[in-house]
């Protein structure tokens, strides 16, 4: 895993019937903040693609919808991410990352819609197709 | 030449986060960008550039365009720049090790400082992935 106790760690991870809700701490001190961007930073907005990409495959090894897929997961298609606010590590330091909805296709891809945000913030919005 | 530009002079961007490696054409409606994939590459995973990459790559193929515009049209600075959406994403497969792609972005819309276009990305003649992306333009960056 690329950003994975670099950018960031998993503090806690929560399922119900339909939705997971991952609690992720993000480091400020990871050396990309300097590069994006000097004196202004600013998580990357693929990052959060590639963090809900991660996150996902962590999944694989817990949840029953996803113990028939083999390969791990990785994104193909998206029909929109929404950035709706940018997260800045000098305001925020934890985030919320929730799956709405872990959809296997039959063709062994999966369907997923996730939210990231903070309290009643939010500031991603992605529906996507994994395979 | 574009090629003979540093492109880091036009991107508010600093390695290792450049995920483009020369501006390779320029007008107001369309520009293109290329990239070798290198193992040292951030987003390099099992032995190709991953998804982030790929966006990343065609952000800044945006990013590279209007640095040009703002540095030798407009004759201001680099601005800082995000991406406000990814709409209708599709990766065809991702690039190898060693490849060079070439990703061209045509301009659909441009109202104040956010900017609409359609990229396509391509090694040699292949599309490897299409997409549609929104930009906005911040503050200065220096």
């Amino acid at each position: 895993m690329i950003l994975k106790d670099s950018l960031y760690t998993i503090v806690s991870q929560q399922q119900d019937d339909s939705s997971v809700l991952f609690c992720v701490r993000i480091h400020p001190e990871w050396p990309i903040y300097e590069a994006h961007f000097p004196r202004h930073p600013i998580t990357p907005g693929v990052c959060i693609i590639q963090m809900v990409q991660e996150l996902l495959q962590e999944l694989q090894s817990s949840d029953p919808r996803l113990r028939s897929v083999e390969n791990r997961l990785r994104l193909i298609r998206a029909k929109h991410v929404k950035y709706v606010s940018i997260i800045s590590p000098e305001e925020v330091t934890e985030i919320f990352v929730t799956f709405l909805k872990i959809d296997p296709q039959p063709d062994g891809c999966v369907k997923v819609q996730a939210e990231v945000s903070s309290g009643e913030k939010l500031y991603t919005k992605l529906s996507a197709i994994f395979c | 030449m574009f090629t003979e530009i540093n492109i880091i002079d036009l991107l508010p961007q600093r390695p290792p986060f450049v995920m483009v490696d020369h501006l390779i054409g320029y007008d107001e409606a369309q520009s293109s960008c290329d990239l070798t994939v290198r193992s040292d590459n951030i987003f390099f995973e099992e032995g190709c550039l991953a998804a982030a990459g790929l966006i990343e790559h065609i952000a800044q193929t945006c990013a590279a365009r209007l640095g040009y515009y703002n540095l030798y049209v407009l004759k201001t600075g680099v601005r800082l720049g995000f991406i406000g959406e990814v709409k209708d994403l599709e990766i065809l497969r991702l690039p190898r090790e060693g490849e060079t792609i070439e990703t061209t972005i045509t301009v659909m819309q441009e109202i104040y400082d956010v900017t609409l276009v359609n990229a396509e990305v391509r090694a040699g003649q292949e599309v490897i992935a299409t997409t549609r992306l929104k930009i906005a333009q911040g503050e200065a960056s220096f």
